[in-house]
């Protein structure tokens, strides 16, 4: 029988990171194998992650937008029998015609797609068994993974998909709860508790931390517990679980080191994600898995295995579909010997799509301290006439400047459109452009964008105020 | 084509066809009798939506159904719970089996009283009991490993069917115990008639609309339009054999195989881990059935 061509790529997995990989290598003009597990392609992030959830919460944002915005003129509430199902009418078609442009985006770029579970069975050979156990094999020059991630199970938390829920179940829940319980402080508990807690769910929010998302802005954080409050969620603070159980009745009991009992209808264990790699045979292929369960790489997303790069989540943090696929296609133009413009720090933002949304790009507040000193100017939305016309009445810009007050490097945002808000930042450090640009141009009126010329101002004006001192300590020092 | 009838009683329908249009024309005409919603399963409907709810409410709803108390306290001290001392009282059994479980053998016992039963078609309406409930647990187990609503899959596992009894009892009520009509006739015209009736009657009971479709197009579930995935779920639930017959290996292997399985994308040691479970599916069916 003829041997069949190596694959110049193959990639296993289709989720963002896997997408873009491939579709660069089609686009570089080779041959290019993707293998998904899934009937559909997309992973986690088009099933049951980024788009489900982020379509809920347009839903949540559409209901509490109605009534700030409507101010008293019209009384909303919630219906007491009100379906998810219905919250996410919209989901179903939104999830399709996602899943139908990638998978034509990759039929149109040549890009061929295998169903079926990957296994290495040579450091270049991939076995592929699909769902009927028929299997096929697939030599490749290169080999990219990107299999994701998955809730992490652990142990003390008995999850069973109908009383006790993970990030991957919590959608199936036909009703909303009256309460709920949620467990962890990362980027999906956070969304996920703000979402609820906007759809009028009594939400208790537990993490071992001081503060729910610890790598943001502790000032940007704070502001987003203030506006989850309000919205009446509750935050424990350095809450650490000792047990969960369904009481076997109607009530989930999640008793806290602390011996307080927080009692709900469901819970959602969101404490952190796992790698997917079991049953990829990576020892086969001479690729290594450190002690954290994730797969190690170096700055080109090589893995032990040098003709093997691993991209996404199964790399780790930060975990975001953004991050992912641009690790996915530098990974795929490394491993074609392609050149990459190093774009630093700035390359990417956070975005986290909780009620307020926050994004984050460079330095916060405290890394800028730490590292030679910084000037922050802030600007509050409720002083913009945007913010008062569009009742954004928690939303808060931070511009992050060094200690010189001219040179951008950071930008913290929470309120409504800060992940849109941050590419304005983004584009400022990308380009290099002094703080002054954001006084010297003209942003339309109103606009929320009018943020970063106030921050700018605030930048300016503490500067000048530190001018003086500044010159004194020179003097005094000759 | 089988003779049902061999006299002239124009009243009798002579061949399967003719049973089929008088059937079809029921249906259509909605004029055919459809059972109401058991007491018990409605109320246990009502209880499980309502966050008021407690265990003593369901227990009294419980308690004023005899033979369902009996059916509760059999399963409760039955080896699947193994208790350590025997349960007497609905309340200790309550907290055995945990409000969920109680709810679901309250509704699945409640629709076997009501609603399978079917004069003269009795040995036929315990095997579609049978079957019934554990398509039921095999479904929720089946929605559990892909992250889908347990509870919506278990109604529609075990609803899937309901429309054979209902037909059954309806031909009973239309022709009585005529011995003229044939026998495995009958069973034809009720095999090909069974999941659109079953789906009326989800309909008329206000079950959720995708639980209706799911039973309505579990023989063609490609072609559902509102719950696609649920209605692949419960086909395949269907033709898991009920979990106290005996699977020849050669069964298992063909399960394996099973052409929807690539639609619910269930790998085939997936299906076997759900498939061990069919022990516990069998301890749990004889304290029901």
């Amino acid at each position: 029988m003829k041997a069949e061509r190596p694959w110049d790529i193959v990639v296993i997995g289709s989720g963002p990171a896997g997408q873009k990989a491939a579709i660069q290598a089609a686009k570089a003009g080779r041959r290019v194998l993707v293998i998904e597990r899934d009937a559909r392609v997309g992973g986690a992030c088009v099933h049951r992650g980024t788009i489900p959830s982020k379509t809920l919460r347009e839903t949540a944002l559409t209901f509490s937008a109605f009534r700030r915005k409507s101010g008293q003129a019209m009384q909303v509430s919630m219906p007491e029998d009100v379906q998810i199902a219905g919250l996410t009418s919209r989901m179903e078609g939104v999830v399709v015609a996602h899943e139908s442009f990638i998978a034509d985006q990759m039929k149109r770029n040549g890009i061929e797609v295998w169903h079926g579970r990957a296994r290495f069975v040579s450091p270049h050979t991939i076995e592929v068994t699909s769902v009927a156990s028929e299997s096929r094999r697939a030599d490749a020059k290169s080999v990219i993974i990107a299999t994701g991630s998955r809730p992490r199970d652990p142990g003390l938390v008995p999850i069973d998909h109908e009383n006790i829920f993970d990030s991957d179940s919590v959608l199936s829940m036909r009703y909303l709860p009256r309460s709920l319980a949620v467990l962890g402080g990362g980027v999906i508990a956070t969304e996920y508790a703000s979402i609820f807690a906007t759809l009028g769910v009594r939400v208790t929010m537990v993490d071992k931390g001081d503060r729910p998302l610890g790598f943001l802005d502790a000032e940007i954080v704070e502001r987003f517990l203030d506006a989850f409050a309000e919205s009446g969620g509750r935050f424990v603070r350095n809450g650490r679980v000792e047990s969960v159980a369904f009481d076997g009745i109607s009530t989930v009991v999640t008793t806290l080191a602390s011996g307080e009992q927080v009692r709900t209808e469901k819970v959602l264990c969101a404490l952190g994600r796992v790698a997917n790699y079991e049953g990829l045979g990576l020892e086969v292929a001479g690729v290594r898995v450190d002690a954290r369960g994730l797969v190690p790489v170096d700055e080109r997303y090589r893995t032990a295995a040098p003709h093997i790069y691993a991209v996404g989540d199964v790399i780790g943090p930060p975990s975001l579909a953004a991050t992912a696929m641009e690790q996915g296609r530098l990974a795929a133009r490394h491993a074609l010997g392609l050149g990459v413009h190093d774009l630093g720090a700035a390359r990417s933002p956070i975005g986290v799509y909780a009620i307020p949304e926050i994004a984050s790009l460079g330095m916060t507040e405290s890394e800028a301290q730490a590292q030679g000193g910084a000037i922050v100017g802030r600007s509050e939305f409720r002083e913009l006439a945007r913010g008062q016309i569009g009742a954004i009445e928690n939303g808060l810009l931070k511009l992050v400047a060094d200690a010189s007050g001219t040179h951008l490097l950071g930008v913290q945002v929470v309120g409504e459109g800060a992940s849109e808000l941050v590419h304005i930042g983004q584009m400022a450090m990308l380009g290099h452009l002094p703080i002054d640009t954001f006084v010297e141009c003209t942003f339309n009126f109103p606009t929320l964008a009018e943020a970063y010329r106030v921050a700018a101002l605030d930048i300016v004006g503490r500067r000048a105020a530190a001018s003086p001192v500044r010159t004194s300590q020179v003097r005094i020092a000759g | 084509m089988l003779q049902l009838a061999v006299n002239e009683d124009s009243r009798l329908p002579n061949t399967v066809a003719e049973l089929r249009q008088r059937l079809t024309e029921r249906i259509a005409a909605r004029a055919l009798e459809l059972p109401l919603l058991p007491d018990v399963a409605a109320q246990v409907i009502a209880l499980s939506t309502s966050d008021e709810s407690d265990a003593r409410e369901l227990a009294e709803v419980i308690r004023r159904d005899g033979p369902m108390s009996a059916h509760i306290l059999r399963l409760a001290n039955s080896p699947l719970f193994r208790p350590r001392t025997p349960i007497v009282s609905l309340q200790q059994a309550l907290s055995r089996l945990g409000m969920t479980q109680i709810r679901q053998i309250a509704f699945a016992v409640s629709c076997k009283q009501r609603v399978f039963r079917a004069r003269g078609y009795e040995p036929e309406v315990r095997v579609s009991f049978r079957h019934s409930f554990a398509a039921g647990l095999a479904a929720q187990e089946l929605a559990r490993a892909r992250r889908w609503n347990v509870e919506e899959a278990f109604l529609a596992g075990l609803l899937h069917d309901v429309g054979r009894p209902v037909l059954l009892q309806a031909i009973v009520d239309m022709h009585g115990n005529n011995r003229m009509l044939n026998r495995q006739a009958v069973l034809t015209v009720v095999a090909e008639l069974h999941a659109q009736v079953g789906g009326m009657l989800a309909q008329k009971w206000s079950l959720p609309a995708r639980v209706a479709e799911a039973i309505a197009f579990h023989h063609d579930p490609h072609a559902a339009k509102l719950a696609p995935q649920l209605s692949i779920l419960i086909s395949f639930a269907d033709d898991i054999p009920a979990c106290d017959e005996e699977q020849t290996p050669d069964a298992a292997a063909a399960l394996l195989k099973h052409p929807l399985l690539p639609h619910l994308n269930l790998y085939p040691d997936e299906v076997t881990a759900i498939i061990a479970r069919r022990k516990d599916f069998a301890e749990t069916l004889q304290a029901v059935a």
